[in-house]
């Protein structure tokens, strides 16, 4: 069988023959083919089962609005379901099956399913699924999910890549048709820079598929050359294959561009790019999609879109059928039969439902006017339709013209609501669009060739002005109009068969009749009770039938019974695609700190921080689990120096005569009298008074300060200070900027922190006398290589941190291990930085969670009631500063073994879990290495008077219910002697 | 959407935080009698109109300029961008 | 005792490459300074500008390209810029100066389908006649903040914070492998 169905000419490469596999039967078509042209070509019109009843389906459509012909495309991982045959171009080495069918797609195990279409109408899940609610998943569902559904997923990850991009113009032209290609040539004279996007391999539109002339030469011929032509164009950019998906606010349109889906292999390089165009205008030349007549038995594998037929004639050299029949409604139905007589397809009857005299005449056609079609036969294939009047007619392809639907989708993406026209029985699009939006051609409801033109000319013409160009005063290209009327006749009424509204979902006007009985009479109600319009065609062929139908059956007039609107995206997108290169590891940035290197050679555990990769521990060999790699740390630390990486923390460079009346106004405590020279511990508030962020911040000049924020929280911070500074405190001379990856830093931590830093430092005497804890300086080390020195402590103990230039960071950690060798200087991670703190009782993100303020923090004598800052006032709310409120303890185990849990919550002994009975809960806990047991942090009511209590901290989740002591937070060193040392 | 920033002219909302009410501009007096009302009232008051509204945009992945963007709810449409410290200006000299 | 002494390490090792006729090459050792503008002194520090530079501080998306010093001036607020190359000598010249240098990785990218690479990651409007010798935006790539800057008819200089310079350089090799 060798394409029995292939006429003479198309616009296919019959120098380029390609060979493709469908449910494992090799054949042939050409270049120039889709999938669906070339399986007719070689006689093949069963290509799948419907969703609900398992009939078998044929080709309806020659494009995007394609209901029926839905494949598997390729196979194992790149496997893609739901692929429309109509649209995939084909290519050399093509494989595809078909899809939701058991047992081989001629005899379909499920179609037993079609018997039981009296219990599935419209709504049974709603009726039959109820109840007994157990049943719904092990039962209902499965069955569901098995009979039901399209294609299957491989399961396997997406080999493919995908990008994205953005490109900027000043007229986009959606579609590429006759009034696409008329709107390009008017704008590229004009010299707008103009993007025109068209979802076919071949531009044109319906100039491809039908018989016309344009400025006295063919009309697919004037295509080709007005594209030569625009080609020339250096400010035209013509992206074929370019689905324009959605009109978003402003001008911003996306387009899914396929790049590589019409080759067999896309060689390492993206299948499709998600764009993102940026246009000043655009103009939608989206065309019209021609729509079926309900009449009984109107699904069967042969009954298709009657410019389909004409498309597949003339476009692609197929004939659709041997036999080929029409039934119309309107004088399209006429010029589709010429087309094909004139292409030398066999049509066997004309059959119209209008009572009127005959638009033409074909010898050996027999035609038949006011007539409609009652049924039709043939079970995989369309073998005979039966008429109103009685014939029967032998014929395996019926191709039906129930009128054309203009393409308003676009126009309805921001609540635009598109308009009926009674003249052309169809919605076209209201003043109500997006802004900047033009519509024209058969989009707008010029219907016919020569008026498409022509609006889409003078519409650009007028745009363009509208953003400065210049145009031309040129002749729009010269083209009849065809005739066209159409008398609308939506459904044949049969109360024995069911006649098809939605293929796809396997809607019959039963089903809308039964919408209507029950009450779902909205068109928004009817989608949903019926599913009409649903799944990957969107309604494309069947929401203003199924409309029609509706109004019909509440005798009310279209525009009175409602309107369907559209979302993006226009057709379906792969979620690859929208993922674009943001997977895997490339999903978010990872930021990484100059002793990254270093680091991943001492087989650092890391853990994410935000897009921050750092050091959680450093294992040495023979560790086995991590808490010896961290209880080491800790121990090394607290005996002699660690040295942990604090790069990651926010930084902030402070300028300004104001820097210090700035500083003052963003925390809560007093930064007005900070020498030079020192550090200070400042705390932020949120206005409302709940404690937001904390750090230190030195000064290094009279006009010049350094903040350190959380690293969680740096670029927040920096949003809030440039907040403080531009609208609330417009008159202070300060400036900021953020100096986080300008400086690698590390805190030297441990009784010989000092003695290993003077090893490095130049010139800078040490001593508590001279450089006090809190004190700051801008030094230099190794001979001159610029640093700053904090004398801070995060882990209690005498600690230092010390920051060079970034470039100088793998180096300045590198010299710190090899000086510190003498210490068994250890670098520490963040497990041992946070087993320290909790040690120390310095609070983090698990304390200052946004629910909590200074008081609960134990910091409350910190808020300065004498300025003003933000926060201070409110945090003075009755409720924020009751007698009631938690406060910041330690929490060690009664019982030494037990290990504390965070999340526990607080009760008195012997007091019932409840929510009155709650005292606090657990904030923060660790094995602590230094006193040999598990310590915590946590707020309990009135902690700070109740050091010594015994209380529960009762863990409903975990199951654990032990008692602990209240104690100080500050467990270790509370003096701070230590740290002062 | 895109935003005619007043300096460096349209830009892609992406590269832009919004924030809210520009009313956020016209903090409460910290001394007054009544401040813990007043900030009260600053904090968690909002109008929601259904049309034109004055909000804080930031130019966060731009030149940090904070922003009051005159939006219509309903539409999208933004009839004004003004840099917010302009207007802050304008506040305290009234 | 000696002490150690401390290597400068660039952030990418000086990476270079050129893929279908892109090149893309790290910029080592740049200089980058921010200079503020204090608030209530414009006029001293219009004048002191303009006794460096020759011309009032350049507005976005212009910046100015001198030969002496050598450098290049930008807007990056509304009262901060960034001088770039030879900053040693004029950082005395302005009150409020913060080191930049460290912060930022720096890739020149060239070659004739270079918009092509760049319309992948970058939301600015390119179009050379928009787009000229000399402007430079600062906006986001692929979720990270940068400024790009176009330093000839089809050169550009990308720069991004330097603790994400291998996310940001993959960004940009990508974008190149795709389109040649």
């Amino acid at each position: 069988m060798t394409q029995i169905n292939r006429l003479s000419g198309g616009k296919i490469n019959r120098d380029k023959p390609c060979t493709f596999t469908f449910n494992g039967k090799i054949l042939q078509g050409y270049q120039g083919d889709t999938l669906a042209s070339a399986l007719l070509a070689n006689g093949i019109n069963l290509v799948g089962r419907s969703f609900k009843y398992h009939r078998p389906r044929g080709i309806f459509s020659a494009g995007s609005e394609e209901p029926n012909a839905l494949v598997q495309l390729r196979q194992a991982a790149s496997n893609e379901p739901n692929t429309r045959a109509t649209v995939t171009e084909l290519y050399d080495g093509l494989y595809a099956t078909s899809q939701n069918h058991r047992g081989p797609l001629n005899f379909d195990l499920m179609a037993a399913t079609d018997l039981l279409s009296p219990f599935l109408g419209a709504g049974f899940y709603y009726k039959t699924f109820m109840w007994p609610r157990a049943f719904w998943e092990k039962l209902y569902e499965p069955i569901i999910r098995a009979s039901a559904g399209l294609g299957k997923l491989s399961g396997e990850e997406d080999p493919d890549i995908y990008d994205k991009g953005f490109l900027h113009c000043d007229l986009l032209i959606i579609g590429a048709g006759p009034a696409g290609l008329a709107a390009a040539r008017v704008a590229a004279h004009a010299g707008a820079q103009v993007i025109i996007a068209d979802e076919d391999f071949l531009l044109g539109g319906r100039l491809n598929s039908e018989r016309h002339e344009i400025d006295g030469i063919p009309a697919d011929q004037w295509a080709s050359e007005t594209l030569a032509q625009l080609q020339e164009f250096g400010n035209v950019r013509i992206l074929p294959r370019t689905t324009v998906l959605g009109a978003f606010d402003h001008g911003i349109y996306s387009a899914l561009e396929r790049k590589t889906d019409h080759q067999l292999h896309s060689n390492g390089k993206p299948r499709q790019v998600l764009w993102r165009i940026y246009s000043k205008r655009a103009i939608l030349a989206s065309g019209a999609t021609e729509r079926s007549i309900a009449f009984p038995n109107n699904d069967r594998p042969g009954i298709m879109l009657a410019g389909a037929v004409r498309s597949y004639a003339k476009r692609y050299g197929v004939a659709a059928g041997k036999q080929i029949s029409i039934f119309t409604n309107n004088h399209s139905g006429w010029q589709i039969a010429q087309d094909l007589v004139d292409q030398g397809v066999k049509i066997t009857a004309i059959v119209d439902t209008r009572d009127i005299p005959p638009p033409a005449t074909f010898s050996g056609v027999a035609i038949m006017m006011g007539t409609q079609v009652v049924n039709t036969t043939g079970r995989k294939a369309l073998r005979s339709i039966t008429l109103s009047n009685g014939h029967v007619i032998q014929t395996d392809c019926l191709a039906v013209a129930g009128g054309w639907s203009p393409n308003v989708h676009l126009t309805c993406h921001q609540r635009g609501r598109p308009e009926w026209r009674n003249d052309i029985a169809a919605f076209v699009p209201s003043k109500s669009r997006p802004v900047g939006m033009s519509v024209v051609g058969a989009a707008n409801g010029d219907l016919t060739l020569g008026a498409a033109i022509k609006s889409a000319h003078q519409t650009t013409n007028a745009v363009l002005k509208s953003i400065g160009f210049q145009t031309k005063r040129t002749q729009p290209p010269r083209a009849i109009d065809e005739a066209f009327a159409i008398t609308p006749f939506w459904h044949v009424a049969n109360q024995k068969h069911r006649a098809w509204v939605d293929l796809q979902n396997d809607v019959t006007t039963k089903d809308i009749k039964l919408s209507q009985t029950e009450g779902f009479h909205a068109v928004e109600h009817l989608k949903r009770y019926t599913t009409l319009g649903m799944a990957t065609d969107q309604g494309k062929t069947s929401n203003v039938l199924g409309l029609a139908v509706m109004a019909e059956m509440l005798g009310k007039p279209i525009p009175e019974t409602g309107t369907t609107i559209f979302r993006p995206p226009y057709t379906p997108v792969a979620m690859g695609a929208l993922g674009g290169r943001a997977r895997d590891k490339n999903y978010a940035p990872i930021r990484k700190t100059p002793s990254h290197q270093w680091a991943s050679e001492q087989n650092a555990v890391f853990v994410e921080t935000g897009n921050w990769l750092r050091a959680q521990w450093y294992p040495k060999l023979g560790e086995t689990h991590w808490r010896e790699s961290v209880d080491r740390e800790v121990l090394a630390t607290r005996k002699s120096v660690g040295i942990c990486d604090v790069t990651t923390l926010g930084k902030i460079d402070i300028q300004g005569t104001d820097a210090a009346a700035f500083l003052n106004f963003i925390y809560a405590n007093p930064f007005l009298k900070v020498p030079v020279g020192k550090v200070r511990y400042g705390l932020m508030l949120r206005e409302d008074g709940i404690c937001y962020d904390d750090g230190t911040t030195a000064r290094l000049g009279e006009n010049h300060f350094v903040m350190t924020t959380t690293t969680a929280n740096a670029v927040l911070v920096y949003r809030r200070m440039e907040f403080a500074r531009q609208c609330l405190c417009p008159e202070m001379d300060v400036h900021l900027i953020s100096t986080t990856d300008a400086w690698a830093q590390y805190a030297i931590a441990g009784p010989n922190s000092r003695a290993l830093l003077a090893k490095i430092v130049d010139n800078q005497d040490l001593s508590n006398e001279v450089f006090p804890f809190m004190a700051c300086g801008e030094i230099t080390i190794c001979n001159g290589i610029p640093a700053r020195l904090f004398r801070i402590s995060f882990s209690g103990e005498l600690a230092y941190e010390l920051a060079v230039p970034t470039r100088y960071g793998d180096s300045l950690i590198r010299a710190l291990m090899a000086e510190g060798q003498e210490f068994d200087a250890t670098p520490y991670g963040t497990e041992a930085l946070s087993v320290m703190r909790i040690e120390k009782g310095h609070v983090v993100g698990n304390e200052i969670n946004g629910t909590t303020t200074a008081l609960n923090l134990g910091m409350g004598g910190m808020v300065s009631q004498k300025k003003d800052s933000i926060g201070a006032t409110l945090s003075q709310r009755e409720v924020l500063i009751n007698d009631n409120v938690v406060r910041l303890v330690g929490l060690q185990p009664v019982d030494k073994s037990h290990a504390l849990q965070a999340g526990a919550h607080f009760l008195e002994l012997g007091s019932k879990p409840t929510t009155q009975n709650d005292l606090g809960w657990m904030t923060s806990v660790a094995h602590s290495p230094t006193f040999g047991h598990s310590i915590g942090l946590g707020f309990v009511k009135n902690g700070h008077m109740r050091h010594g209590d015994i209380i529960r901290a009762w863990d409903g989740i975990r199951g654990r219910d032990i008692p602990v002591k209240i104690v100080s937070p500050h467990m270790y060193d509370p003096e701070g002697a230590i740290q002062r040392g | 959407m895109i935003i005619h920033h007043p300096l460096l002219g349209p830009r892609d909302a992406s590269e832009f935080v919004h924030l809210g009410d520009a009313t956020l501009l016209s903090r409460p007096d910290w001394q007054a009698d009544d401040a813990i009302a007043q900030f009260h009232e600053y904090l968690y008051q909002r109008e929601n109109p259904a049309g034109e509204y004055r909000e804080l945009w930031y130019h966060e992945q731009g030149d940090r300029s904070w922003l009051i963007i005159t939006r219509n709810t309903l539409t999208h449409e933004i009839s004004s961008v003004e840099l917010a410290r302009d207007v802050a200006r304008k506040g305290s000299a009234s | 005792m000696a002490k150690p002494t401390l290597q400068s390490r660039s952030r990418l090792a000086g990476f270079a490459t050129e893929i279908g006729g892109i090149s893309l090459r790290e910029i080592c050792d740049i200089s980058i300074i921010s200079i503020a503008k204090p608030l209530h002194d414009h006029a001293l520090f219009d004048q002191n500008f303009i006794e460096l530079f020759n011309q009032a501080p350049p507005l976005a998306p212009t910046s100015l390209r001198l030969k002496s010093p050598n450098c290049r001036v930008f807007q990056t607020q509304i009262d901060q810029w960034f001088v770039i190359g030879e900053t040693n000598t004029i950082q005395d010249k302005f009150d409020y100066v913060t080191d930049q240098s460290d912060g930022w990785v720096a890739l020149e990218i060239s070659g004739e389908n270079v918009i092509l690479a760049l319309e992948r990651i970058c939301p600015i409007d390119l179009h050379t006649d928009k787009f000229l010798i000399g402007h430079f935006a600062r906006t986001m790539m692929e979720h990270m903040g940068c400024i790009i800057l176009r330093t000839d008819t089809q050169t550009y200089q990308l720069f991004s914070a330097s603790s994400s310079a291998e996310s940001f350089l993959h960004a940009v090799e990508t974008s190149i492998h795709n389109v040649t």
